[in-house]
Order: C-alpha cells, then structure tokens, then sequence
C-alpha cells in the first residue's frame, strides 16, 4: 500500500467539497477516480501534493500517508521535497502546463536539478525517460507550443519517470487529446504500470476510458465515494443508482470536458 | 507622421506671441537694427517660404540659430543632452528597480499587509505633482536635514581641485570610467533627489503593472505544475512568473518613461539640473523660436522612438509574437 | 426564477468588490469628500473672503495655528479656506476638461473607427500628430499661445486630451463595427446617424468611462503644473497648483504655504485615480466575481 487516505475533509470556506472516508493504492495499480466535474476528484489529487491552497480550498481533518509518511498539515518545505519526486501530477491540458516562454528541457533538467541530481545526471535520466516514453532527445529544445497535445503529455509523463516518481497522479491526462493519441498515452501508463510498478491514481469523467485502463475505480459525487470496487464489477453491475446512471450515459457520442 | 510633427511645431512657434526679432536684438534697438534682425532671422519672407526653409534646414542638420544663446540650437540641445539623459536614464532605472521588486512582493503577499502598503505607495507615486515632490524633498534633505544638495549637477568648486575628462558628457558615467571619485560621489549625491522624483510616477506604474500581471500569470496552468513538481514559492513566483509578467511591464515601461519626460522639463527647472528641460524652460522665457522648435522636435523624436523599442522588445521577451 | 439583470450583477459586483477592498473604499471616501468640499465650500470655509482678492497686512505669513490651520499667505490670505475653494477650482477645470476633450475626441473616434478608410486615416493621422508629444507639452505649448487664464488653461489641456480618446473610441468602435449585429441592423437598413448613436456609442463606451476616471488624475495634475508654470489660473483664483508657485520664494522658512496646497493635489489624483481603479474592476464584464 503506497498511498492510503483516511478521514479527508476538504473545505472551501465553509463548504465541505471533499468527504472520503477511506481510499487505497497500492504500488503497481492503477486506481481509477470517476465522477462528474465539480465532484472533488481533483481537490483529492491537489490535496495528496498538499496544494489544495491554489484553489482557495483547506484540508480540515483527516490523514493522506504515502509510503507511510504522513502529509497532511506538513511544512511546505517537507512537502515540496515529496512533490515530483515521490510523487507526480500530470494535468488535462498538457501544452499549456508548460511555460511557453521557457523551452521544455529547462523546465525538464531544471526539476531534477532542484530534486538532487548534478548536471549530468539530470541529462541522462532525461535522456532516458525520453526514451522510455519514445519522443527524441532533441525535443527538449522545443518550446510547448511547438508540440503536440500528445508530444506534450508524453513528455510530462517522462518527467515523473526521470523524477523515479513512485505515484503518478493523472487529472484527466486524455480528455482534451484525439482519441487515437489516448490510447498511446493509456499504453505508456500500463508501460511504466507493468516495467517501474508505478501507482496510478487515474482521474477521469470518461467511464469508458476508466473501464479500459483501470484494475479498480472508485465512484465519487459530490465529494464522497459512493462505490468502490474492481472496474469490470462497477462498470457491469453497479450497486449505486448515481453509478447506473454514469454508467448509461457512456455510449453518448462526444464527451463534456472535464 | 513626422511632417505632421514638424508642421505642428512650426505653427505653434509662429502662433507664439511676442517677436523673436525683438527678443535678438534686445528692447531698445533701433528700428534698423530691427529689420536687420528680421532679414536675419528669416522673418521677413513669406511664411511658406520660411517653413520651407526650415523643413530643408531639419534635414541638413541646420536646426537654426537660438536666440538667447546665439549659438546654434543642434549644438546648445547637443551639449545639453547627456545631462537630461543621465536624469531621465536613472529616473527609469530607480522606477524600474523600485516598481518591479514591489510589484512582485504585492502579488506574493496579495491580499495581505504588505500588498495593501505596497498599492497605497504605487497610486502615491502615480498622483503625486513632480513640482511638488520636488520642493519637499529640497526642503527635507537640504534645507532640514543638510544632507543633500540643492541643485546643480556636481560642485563647482571641482572643476578645479578634480577636473573631470568627458567620455560620455555624462558626469556620472564619465566620473566611474576615469575613476575620478570626488566628482563621482558629487554627482551621485546631487543625482539621487532628482532621480527619485523623476522615479515616482514610473516606479507607480510599473509595481501596479506588475502586480496585476504577476497576478493573472499565477492563475495559469504552467504554473500549477511548476508548484506540483516541487519549486519554492519564491521560485515560482521570481522566475516562472516574473518571465511572463515582464512583457506587459516592458510595453508599459517604454511609455511611461517617455510620459516622465514632461516632469524632466520642471525637475530640472527646480534642481537647477543643467539638461534640455531648463534649456526648454530658458528658451521659452525668451520667445526663443528656433530652440522651442528643435526641442519639441527633439521630444516627439523620443517619444516615436520609445515606441519602436517597445515594438522590439516585446518580439524579444515573447518569442511567440516573432512567431506570429 | 428570473435571470438576475445585468444591472443586478453589477450591483453585486461592485458591493462585493468595495468591500473586498479597502484601498478602493477610501478613494471613493476621499472622492465624495472632495466633492462635498466644493459644494460646501462657501458654507464650510473659515474665511470665506480670503478665497479671492484680500489684504490683511496684519496676518502676513502666520505659522498653522487654530485660527489659521494651514496658515495664511503673503497677503494674509487664510490658506485653509483657499484650499477649501480650491477643490471647487481644479474640480471645475477637470469637469470642463474632461466634458471637452469627450466632446471632441469621441464621436471623431467612433466616426473613424466605423468607417475606416480615408476617414480613418485622416483623422488617425492628426491624432498620431497630437499623440506624439507628452500631454503637459502640448498643454503647455497651447497656453503659451492662448494666453495665461483658467479659461485657457481648459482649453488648452482638452486640446492636448481629445486625440487620446478619439483614439480608444475608434479602437472601440472598430471592434463593434466587426461584430455580428452591426452586420443584421445594417441588412435591416438602418440608417448611418441612428446606427452610430444607438448601436455602436453604447457598446464603446465601457472602455471609455473607465479612462476617463482613470483620467481625472492625470488632468488634475497638468492643470495644476500649467498653473505652476504660470501659464493657468492667476491670482486671485485659489488654484492649488498657482498657489504652490506663489509660495515657492518663501518656502525654506515658510513652509505651509507649497505643503497644504501640493497635499490637496495629491490626494485629489489619489482618490480620482482610487475610485477609477475601482470603477474599472466593477465594469469590466470580464471579472464578474463569484465568489
């Protein structure tokens, strides 16, 4: 178990938007977190890398380990340790997660260097991750909006690999990518899933894509959980009424983005 | 445009009251004198012809003849540049360096204490009258506290314990390069109260400038993920976010300075500062046609000119306009 | 349930926007002050008669006491009450300005904007011209030749003003005329003079309120340097700026007389430029605040 949430209550001023009593990773699975917009799915991601604060929300109670190391309420200086290097995020509009007036490899070589790596170390885990997630070396010299929306997850996700992240947080990573660039990026996860025993936390309103990827999935409304279990059994035969009714809306043609 | 300009000037001079041929040749001329003067200054032509004239003039560097001086006005407005430059180029230099660290400190401490003190001091800086300034800090820093000078570019007195060599015709400048230090710190301390009023509007402007754009930058996705891969904040907002908020301040910048030029004009006059804006000043006490029309010249000259420097360096800091 | 208004919304934006800020509360505070300065000033003001032509030899240059706040002048003249009557002064030759350069530069602007072509380049041409020297320059210059007068002194700033709104008028209405419904009146047969008054006038004019209160600062500013140079009002009009100048041969050892004056025109700019920061983040539609 690398990642276990117990008790989360988010606020956002005096509303409660996240309520999960318990959730669980474990290393080497991918988890997937379904629900509408505006069900905390995200608040959960941002409160795991303890940034609930950009979004105005706070953490109230409850306890987020990750590999038995406790992260709610820490210093913002341990947590900035932890972030990236233990765990990743990567985010549904991945051109514009990067800084376009900066090229991408000094953003790339600039995060391992800030995480402990010389010069040349950084170079050649970028070297290797690049490949890992098949784009070319000289790809960091472009600048974001030089790349495609699939170049640039891909490159995101090299990112977590080159930091050795072991939990890989995904908002909605292929909701704004065509169809056919999805399932590269949903291979690459199985990739690095099956080769570095990755976690995944997989966050995403597409059921469908879910079904696809996901051993487990965890249903959320309006900030609680409302049916936990493995995706096949969820998808097939849900409990939930609120589950059913996702679930039939699956097969609509065109989806909300997220 | 520039014809627009030229011709403005000229008819703006011609429309000036008073008779530059009185002001050559002094009240109690005589009436041939008088014509003399007339014939000399070009006055009795046809004015078509004068103004074809003086556009030619322009254009082959003869900008006419000032007449308080009775030097020509290209030499008088050269000689007296550099001392207007080096006001205005550390005026911009102060604002810059005061408005953009600020800007920053609001945006990061938005909300709080230091952002609130930090916006009160900006639209100050932004709405205080340049004369004003001007003479409460003459009386503060000179007249109670005996701290600093009163006027003038550096004492007299050292043209002749330190004579100075001119590179640049820049005091300052020329001081640090030939290591001259009595007249270096001199200058700096009759610099530094003219500096700071020329400072304040601009400083004002660019801390808002960079406040509002650090601001909007922060909200942004790539910032986001700058957070989430483990930067300080003080990264995240000093090199992520500065880079994006600089372009609107450069835009900003150019302009502004070039809008503090008119406060150059009364700075000098109250600091005795010896630059274009007191030769302005001298020129239109004495109805002097020729010098007002080569310094407006001049200005809207500079004015053009900041513009195309904004053009640039906005192509420059955001290589996706030179894209576009 | 109705849809709230946009009225509504704005209401409630910029409740919540005065609350949210502080700085802009006390703008629009110092603001009304100032305003209720003016018109009160008659009413309010110790010594009513210093306002204008007045000689009390005795009372020459005192020291801010209680009889005298800010003290009196070189003619014994109480520079409190001329402060007072002041705010009545520069209030005046902001209004007229302002009203002026309005009057001129907008319509020049929204006529350029909508008709492009030679127009445009025309009247564009001449604004670039004006455009291209500092505001105080052109002010200056005009007074020059206009004569030294607070009458003039109006004149002179809204010629240098008007270029800078016939600009932003015509940037606005050169975006207005692009859109859609400009398009659908015009296929409707709408005539020229109607289209121009009914549709594109108001939907430029946002932009426009917001400089203009943005603007009053700065007028406020030029009017008072004009007259500091001398080229404005003259004595005895109690201009604030006028009275700085005046002040300014006694100043090392009678300090009240540049002080109070040059205060006032601080915090005239201040709160003018406070409550136009305010304005503009109440009326521009893209901040509408929902939190």
């Amino acid at each position: 178990m690398i990642l276990e949430i117990r008790n989360l209550a988010i606020n956002f001023g005096a509303r409660c938007v996240v309520d999960i009593e318990a959730l669980d990773l474990r290393t080497g699975e991918i988890l997937g977190l379904a629900g509408e917009s505006g069900s905390g799915k995200t608040m959960t991601a941002l409160a795991i890398m303890g940034l609930t604060a950009t979004s105005g929300a706070r953490i109230s109670s409850g306890s987020i380990t990750v590999d038995d190391r406790e992260l709610v309420h820490q210093r913002d200086t341990d947590l900035r340790r932890i972030r990236g290097s233990q765990i990743a995020m990567i985010f549904q509009a991945p051109v514009s997660s990067f800084n376009p007036l900066f090229k991408v490899g000094y953003i790339f070589i600039r995060s391992l260097r800030l995480h402990g790596a010389s010069r040349s170390e950084a170079r050649a885990h970028a070297r290797e991750a690049l490949e890992e997630v098949m784009l070319p070396y000289d790809m960091l010299e472009r600048r974001p909006y030089e790349l495609s929306g699939g170049q640039a997850q891909r490159l995101a996700i090299a990112l977590a690999v080159a930091l050795r992240s072991q939990v890989l947080l995904a908002d909605e990573p292929t909701s704004a990518l065509d169809v056919s660039v999805q399932g590269e990026i949903l291979d690459l996860i199985r990739r690095l899933r099956d080769r570095d025993g990755m976690a995944v936390l997989f966050i995403s309103h597409d059921l469908a894509v879910v079904a696809e990827l996901c051993d487990q999935v965890a249903v959320m409304r309006a900030g609680r959980i409302v049916e936990f279990g493995a995706s096949s059994q969820v998808l097939h035969s849900p409990t939930n009424d609120y589950t059913r009714q996702l679930v039939d809306s699956v097969p609509k043609l065109g989806t909300r983005a997220g | 445009m520039v014809t627009g300009v030229v011709l403005l000037t000229f008819v703006i001079a011609r429309v000036v009251p008073g008779d530059p041929a009185v002001a050559w040749v002094g009240m109690h001329a005589t009436p041939e004198q008088l014509s003399a003067a007339q014939h000399t200054l070009g006055l009795d032509r046809p004015v078509a012809a004068q103004l074809l004239d003086y556009v030619r003039g322009i254009a082959t560097g003869n900008w006419g003849v000032s007449i308080h001086t009775h030097r020509p006005v290209l030499e008088d407005m050269a000689v007296r540049a550099p001392a207007s430059l080096e006001l205005a180029g550390a005026g911009l230099l102060l604002g810059l360096g005061l408005g953009i660290p600020l800007g920053l400190a609001a945006a990061r401490w938005h909300g709080q204490a230091p952002d609130l003190l930090i916006r009160l001091a900006a639209v100050a800086g932004v709405s205080v009258p340049v004369f004003w300034l001007a003479l409460i800090l003459q009386l503060l820093f000179f007249q109670r506290l005996r701290l600093l000078p009163v006027g003038g570019q550096y004492d007299n007195i050292l043209n002749y314990t330190s004579p100075l060599w001119q590179y640049t015709h820049m005091t300052i400048v020329d001081a640090l390069i030939g290591g001259n230090w009595p007249v270096f710190w001199s200058s700096l301390r009759h610099l530094v109260l003219p500096a700071v009023v020329v400072a304040a509007y601009p400083a004002g402007v660019i801390a808002r400038m960079v406040r509002a754009s650090v601001l909007d930058t922060v909200g942004e996705d790539h910032i986001l993920m700058v957070r989430a891969l483990g930067f300080s904040e003080r990264t995240v907002y000093g090199r992520f976010a500065m880079r994006s908020a600089l372009n609107p301040v450069l835009t900003v910048a150019a302009l502004v300075f070039a809008y503090s030029l008119a406060g150059l004009f009364l700075v000098e006059a109250i600091f005795d500062w010896p630059g274009l804006g007191s030769y302005a000043a001298d020129s239109i006490a004495s109805l002097d046609t020729p010098a007002i029309l080569g310094v407006t010249l001049v200005i809207a000259i500079v004015y053009v000119t900041c513009n195309l420097i904004v053009d640039l360096l906005q192509a420059v800091i955001d290589p996706r306009i030179r894209v576009r | 349930m109705k849809a709230p208004s946009l009225a509504d919304t704005r209401t409630r934006t910029a409740v919540i926007a005065v609350r949210r800020n502080p700085l802009l509360s006390a703008g629009a505070v110092i603001a009304l002050a100032l305003v209720a300065a003016a018109v009160l000033a008659p009413l309010v003001a110790p010594y009513p008669q210093d306002a204008g032509t007045a000689m009390h030899a005795g009372a020459i240059l005192l020291a801010p006491s209680w009889n005298h706040p800010f003290g009196t002048d070189m003619f014994g003249r109480d520079i409190f009450t001329r402060v007072l009557y002041g705010a009545r002064v520069s209030l005046g030759i902001t209004g007229l300005v302002l009203a002026i350069s309005v009057a001129i530069g907008v319509p020049l602007g929204i006529v350029a904007g909508y008709f492009g072509g030679f127009i445009d380049n025309v009247i564009m041409r001449v604004t670039d011209v004006f455009l291209a020297f500092p505001a105080l320059l052109l002010a200056l210059a005009f007074a020059t030749v206009l004569g030294a007068s607070t009458r003039n002194a109006v004149l002179a700033i809204a010629i240098a003003w008007w270029p800078w709104y016939a600009r932003l008028a015509r940037g606005q209405a050169a975006s207005v005329a692009g859109r859609g419904f400009i398009e659908a009146c015009r296929a409707l047969g709408v005539g020229r003079v109607r289209m121009l008054w009914r549709h594109v006038l108001p939907n430029s004019l946002t932009p426009l309120i917001v400089s203009v209160s943005l603007d009053a600062g700065g007028v406020i500013l030029t009017a008072a340097a004009l007259s500091f140079l001398g080229l404005g009002a003259q004595d005895p009009t109690p201009e604030w700026g006028l009275m700085v100048s005046q002040g300014q041969s006694f100043f090392t050892t009678q300090w009240w007389l540049v002080t109070f004056p040059g205060l006032a025109i601080m915090l005239t700019a201040m709160a003018f430029n406070l409550a136009g920061d305010g304005l503009r983040e109440i009326l521009d539609p893209r901040r509408v605040v929902t939190r």
